[in-house]
């Protein structure tokens, strides 16, 4: 049994939504340069929980919420949180890239929104790595002046991908990464997934079983806002041992 | 994880207090905008208040020799022709919203909404200009042939030169028009589609679906847009001024010369010499400002209690 | 039966009159100033000062310069002013301090323009003691400004989301958000909004007739009495000289010219916002 590093612990995370508690205290263990899986049924509180480690989730008006974050062992709470977001990147469901900038800049965007001015090499060979860790270095070389919403579908999830790594963050979350994507761009990123936890450690949220069982590690099973399961994917999806995770898996929830 | 601040960290902590600071200056800006006016305006006027007082909202006296001045007859002026000009033009605006939603196509559509844009985008000094020239002229052979018709000596021998109240409320009609309309036509698309065919499935022609279904359905906003229709033309400025006649007395009929708070400002402001005068006109003024906040707020209540809407 | 019929195809006809009627004023007060415009437009009607008094000629090429100086320096102070309490309620949204923003920004835009205009000298020109076009522009700029804002306020509310939270998302401040992504995304809208509402200040005349007070000479010097179109329009329509009559109109046409090209541009800018939104 391998005993992994943790790179992120939360300790008893609650969360709300004015008066509606969403989260339980969820306490959890994720491993560095390992891809875990967020699963569990609609509403289960993932996103949410998801939200709360890179703190988008206080953005929204009426939410709070309570408990600690450790990243590598120091305390989020005790940072600002835009230094919190330079470790722990996201990247959405719907590929969002800015549609004022093209490829290269959409590429760079997060040096640029948070005023990191890079010399011209510098940039150009942040823009190539990062295009190439990604996969779309050949497909976009071409492009890279225009605009960032002028690619696929899958090509701009992935582009917005690199936007997000280009800024070497030690986490990355995904939240449904693949919902808003046809088979084949699925089938790409769920490769890229696997690729980026040499660099990275990767969490992200799924709606669907077997995503989790195809690409993650580890896996942490989710219920009404409760952490409910957590363990080595194998272990967790041959052997559940608690009642609601194999009701879970084997269909009962959906 | 040290995370001592950069350099670039600080220019943005710096550019964000900079940032804050300019937004809320501006928010605070505004709002006292509104206060100083006010404050000012009152300050100005004093002079008039302390030869008049309250009185001078009621006195139907102006004249600039003997120094005695009310406002009576700029504020009945100002009266007649915003509400003469909102009965005139309310009907046509109806009309016209009517059509563009429920007559004409879209390909008929465009067009009419960009001339109305047209009207309404055009200077009020270059109605004045029109209206001084062109529809003055218009008017007092109108009145001329009226007088003859009705036979009345009073009403030949104060005014037939076409200036007075009579252009002003039609000039102003005009001017109306087209942002009722547009405000009209705004609540009627709102109207549902399923509402209109469910009259219509039970047998009932387009007018009748209009009148008995679309109308009372924007009744709120429509009279929401009369109020701030009104609000525009009592505060319309150039064109009445170039087409009211600067009279100084009550107007007796819709032939007389007469003034409005705005145009016996237009008119008068630049020839005032004696400050009760000039504080007299800023007391007028200032009577403005007041209905226009008071017609603000009518609308925004009218609107804003809007079931339907 | 048949009466309701009748009805319908009257109040049919009816509606139908309504729109015609509209477009036969329109196009009456249209021709008017088409047709008395252009018989006096020649090129010293461009280039030229007004003739001195009791001679002919003479143009109105410093109303020209005073609208052009006049309405920009109008649009270059109210803009920031505009443009960030836009922002300012857009980010506040829900606040009760930025409904109070909203409401007196809205206070402000119905405000007559004579009361501006009267606020203006009382608040300036008094003060200074002299008329110049500078207190002509800080009037115009209330009137700039409650536009500006709301313009500004509808277009940010309408940048999507996701592309907020991705910004966010990748560390970036508040104030990087709002200006690198939400402005940007939301520019075309904006400057249209702004070119609308500088054709609208453009032919406004009341602010004028005690700040600016107008100028028979051609004058760059912004701490001047200046002339502007509108209120050379008036000046001359008010005279008892033909002439000076017949410039009005032509001046009329130069500035409905104006307003129709500084519309266009909106427009345009607006048709471009919406092809990038498909």
């Amino acid at each position: 049994m391998e005993e992994p590093v943790i790179v992120l612990e939360t300790q008893k995370i609650n969360a709300w939504f004015g008066k509606d508690q969403v989260l339980f205290d969820v306490s959890a263990h994720i491993p560095k340069n390992r891809v875990t899986a967020i699963m569990g049924p609609s509403g289960c509180g993932k996103t949410t929980f998801v939200r709360t480690l890179n703190g988008l989730h206080l953005m929204t008006p009426g939410t709070r919420s309570s408990g600690t974050v450790l990243l590598e062992g120091t305390d989020t709470s005790t940072m600002d949180i835009v230094d919190v977001r330079k470790h722990i990147g996201m990247v959405f469901q719907r590929p969002n890239p800015f549609p004022t900038m093209t490829v290269y800049e959409n590429v760079l965007a997060g040096y640029r929104l948070t005023g990191q001015r890079l010399a011209r090499e510098r940039a150009d060979q942040i823009v190539e790595t990062t295009l190439n860790k990604v996969g779309l270095w050949s497909e976009v070389q071409s492009k890279l002046f225009k605009a960032g919403t002028s690619l696929s579908g899958g090509q701009q999830q992935r582009l917005c991908i690199a936007r997000t790594i280009a800024m070497e963050p030690a986490v990355v979350l995904f939240d449904e990464p693949t919902s808003a994507l046809d088979p084949k761009s699925t089938a790409i990123i769920e490769e890229l997934l696997s690729d980026l936890k040499s660099d990275y450690s990767i969490i992200f949220v799924t709606h669907g079983l077997q995503q989790a069982a195809r690409i993650s590690d580890y896996v942490a099973f989710f219920m009404l806002g409760e952490l409910v399961e957590f363990g080595e994917t194998k272990r967790v999806f041959v052997g559940p041992q608690d009642k609601r995770t194999e009701d879970y898996l084997s269909g009962k929830y959906g | 994880m040290a995370v001592q601040p950069s350099r670039s960290d600080r220019r943005e902590l710096v550019r964000e207090r900079a940032f804050t600071a300019a937004g809320l200056t501006a928010a605070v800006a505004l709002v006292t905008t509104i206060l100083l006016f006010l404050v000012q305006l009152f300050i100005t006027s004093r002079a008039s208040r302390a030869a008049f007082g309250l009185p001078f909202l009621w006195r139907s006296e102006w004249n600039p020799v003997t120094e005695q001045f009310g406002a009576l007859p700029m504020i009945i002026g100002t009266l007649i022709t915003g509400f003469g000009a909102l009965l005139i033009s309310t009907p046509f605006a109806l009309g016209i919203a009517i059509f563009l939603a429920d007559y004409a196509g879209k390909k008929a559509a465009e067009p009419v909404k960009y001339l109305i844009g047209l009207l309404g985008g055009l200077p009020s000094v270059i109605f004045g200009l029109w209206g001084l020239f062109v529809l003055v002229p218009i008017v007092s052979r109108f009145e001329v042939w009226f007088g003859k018709l009705v036979g009345s000596e009073a009403l030949v021998s104060s005014g037939t030169t076409g200036v007075g109240l009579l252009a002003a409320i039609l000039l102003l009609a005009i001017m109306i028009l087209p942002f009722s309309a547009s405000l009209i036509l705004e609540s009627l698309l709102v109207v549902p589609m399923e509402l209109k065919e469910g009259a219509l499935a039970l047998g009932a022609t387009k007018w009748d679906t209009i009148q008995n279904v679309e109308l009372p359905y924007v009744r709120r906003s429509t009279v929401g847009a009369l109020v701030l229709s009104l609000g525009r033309a009592l505060g319309e400025t150039m064109a009445v001024t170039m087409v009211i006649g600067n009279g100084m007395r009550l107007p007796h009929s819709l032939f007389d010369p007469a003034n409005t708070l705005a145009s016996a400002i237009a008119n008068q402001f630049l020839e005032a010499t004696s400050p009760v005068y000039v504080a007299s006109l800023v007391q007028l003024a200032l009577i403005l400002f007041v209905i226009a906040i008071v017609i603000n707020i009518a609308a925004r209540v009218i609107l804003r209690r809007g079931v339907l809407q | 039966m048949t009466a309701r019929k009748l009805k319908n195809s009257l109040m049919g006809f009816l509606v139908a009159a309504s729109a015609g009627l509209l477009i036969a004023v329109l196009a009456v007060i249209v021709w008017h100033i088409f047709i008395s415009g252009v018989r006096y437009l020649n090129w010293d009607f461009f280039t030229k000062a007004p003739a001195p008094f009791g001679e002919s000629g003479g143009g109105v090429f410093n109303a020209i310069v005073g609208t052009f100086l006049i309405t920009l320096a109008a649009a270059a102070i109210g803009t920031p002013f505009g443009m960030f309490a836009g922002i300012y309620v857009a980010e506040h949204r829900g606040q009760r301090f930025a409904d109070i923003v909203r409401l007196c920004a809205d206070a402000l835009q119905g405000i007559p323009s004579i009361v501006i205009g009267i606020f203006g000298y009382t608040f300036l020109v008094a003060r200074f003691r002299s008329y110049s076009a500078l207190s002509a522009s800080v009037a115009l700029a209330f009137m700039f400004v409650p536009t500006t804002a709301r313009v500004t306020e509808e277009v940010l509310n309408l940048v999507p989301s996701g592309l907020k939270e991705a910004a966010y998302a990748l560390g970036a401040r508040r104030s990087s958000v709002v200006w690198n992504v939400s402005i940007k995304t939301a520019a075309a809208g904006i400057t249209s909004g702004l070119l609308t509402s500088m054709a609208r200040i453009a032919g406004e005349t009341a602010p004028l007739l005690f700040t600016a007070f107008g100028s028979r000479y051609i004058e760059w010097n912004m701490l001047r009495p200046m002339s502007a179109l509108p209120l050379q329009i008036y000046i001359y329509a008010s005279s008892p000289y033909p002439a000076l009559q017949q410039q009005a109109w032509s001046a009329a046409f130069v500035l409905v010219l104006l307003i129709l090209l500084l519309q266009f541009g909106a427009k345009h800018l607006i048709a471009r916002v919406l092809r990038v939104k498909a």
